[in-house]
């Protein structure tokens, strides 16, 4: 609150406070009172008690259902942990970057093995597979040997 | 104690022993139905004189009255003794009044409150000290109360709680959620229309 509305609320003090005012509020507080018949009093206990009696019933009902609901929850947990089967891991090898690079490197090998026959190597077979020109164009062993 | 005014009965109310208010609050909070019946007694004339003048049809008024104290019992669980009974009662009335009111899509108009021009005293006695001096009779009972229902809900509800109920500002601020200062400014407010509408019925009857 700063100095300004300081200022303002004491000025509405101090207008409240004022005799005019006092005289309209002493007017206000001779207003009689207006009071309510027992018809109204009797009816309010009516509704009370309904009241009363919807709350019971609905604490009743949520005193056997909130177990209940607990219990069919924990049974149906129980039902899935124990009998529902356990899936086996889809691949031993986590499909991960270097990991599974190596692993398909190693049975392309295998294959590559397999599928080569005996005196030809993996090497041999790979070699025919992808026929090389020698790329800097120089004279090998195998070329002086075929002359 | 009761106190003739006219022809109207006025009651003064004693304030309620505090230890026995808080072992009532206590027992309501257990739901204690016969507890709750006493706090009825206690209050329901306090909180029908507030709806009574909030609400326009005095049926209407005895209906939302009945709900402030079922929206009470009900949730009486959930009163956190931060403020008074009273107070809580007064501000679940409010809010009831103020829902009625919406729903009756009855829109409250703002009047010119104040001349600032017009400070003349209103000379009016207070005939509870005076009574000899003045009679407040039926006729300016029903000018008072036709210029309390003239105003709108906010400023008629802080006159009544302030003015007719006694209760503090900082009590009024908590009831309507307003700060101190607008309750203040509104009850100046509400007092100078007041005033105003009895200085020209008294003009009238001069």
């Amino acid at each position: 609150m700063n100095g300004r509305d300081l200022d303002r609320m004491n000025s509405v003090d101090d207008m409240i406070e004022s005799p005019e005012q006092h005289s309209v509020r002493k007017l206000v507080q001779a207003l009689p009172e207006e009071s309510l018949s027992l018809a109204w009093r009797s009816s309010l206990n009516e509704k009370l008690l309904e009241t009363a009696a919807a709350k019971k019933r609905r604490n009743r009902l949520n005193w056997i259902l909130r177990p209940a609901l607990g219990l069919g929850l924990a049974s149906v947990l129980a039902v899935i942990v124990l009998f529902h089967p356990s899936q086996a891991p889809k691949s031993s090898t986590p499909d991960r970057g270097i990991e599974s690079a190596i692993v398909s490197d190693h049975r392309a090998s295998v294959l590559l093995g397999e599928v080569s026959s005996a005196g030809l190597n993996v090497n041999e077979v790979a070699s025919e597979a992808n026929p090389q020109e020698p790329d800097d164009g120089l004279w090998t062993d195998s070329d002086v040997q075929g002359l | 104690m009761e106190i003739c005014i006219g022809a109207s009965r006025v009651s003064v109310r004693e304030p309620r022993d505090q230890a026995s208010e808080a072992s009532l609050i206590e027992r309501c909070r257990r739901q204690d139905f016969e507890a709750f019946g006493q706090l009825v007694d206690a209050y329901q004339n306090r909180v029908f004189g507030f709806v009574r003048r909030m609400v326009v049809n005095a049926e209407e008024a005895a209906d939302v009255t009945q709900d402030v104290f079922i929206r009470a019992f009900q949730n009486f669980q959930r009163f956190d003794g931060r403020c008074s009974v009273r107070t809580w009662l007064f501000r679940i009335a409010y809010h009831l009044c103020v829902d009625r009111a919406r729903k009756n899509v009855r829109s409250p108009q703002e009047v010119a409150l104040y001349d600032p021009s017009d400070g003349e005293a209103v000379d009016v006695a207070d005939c509870r000290w005076q009574p000899e001096q003045l009679v407040i009779d039926d006729e300016l009972m029903g000018v008072v109360e036709s210029g309390i229902a003239s105003m709108s809900e906010k400023l008629r509800s802080v006159l009544i709680l302030h003015d007719r109920e006694d209760m503090a500002y900082e009590e009024i601020s908590q009831a309507l959620g307003v700060p101190v200062g607008t309750v203040k400014s509104r009850l100046f407010l509400a007092r100078a229309h007041l005033q105003d509408v009895v200085k020209r019925y008294l003009e009238a009857e001069a």
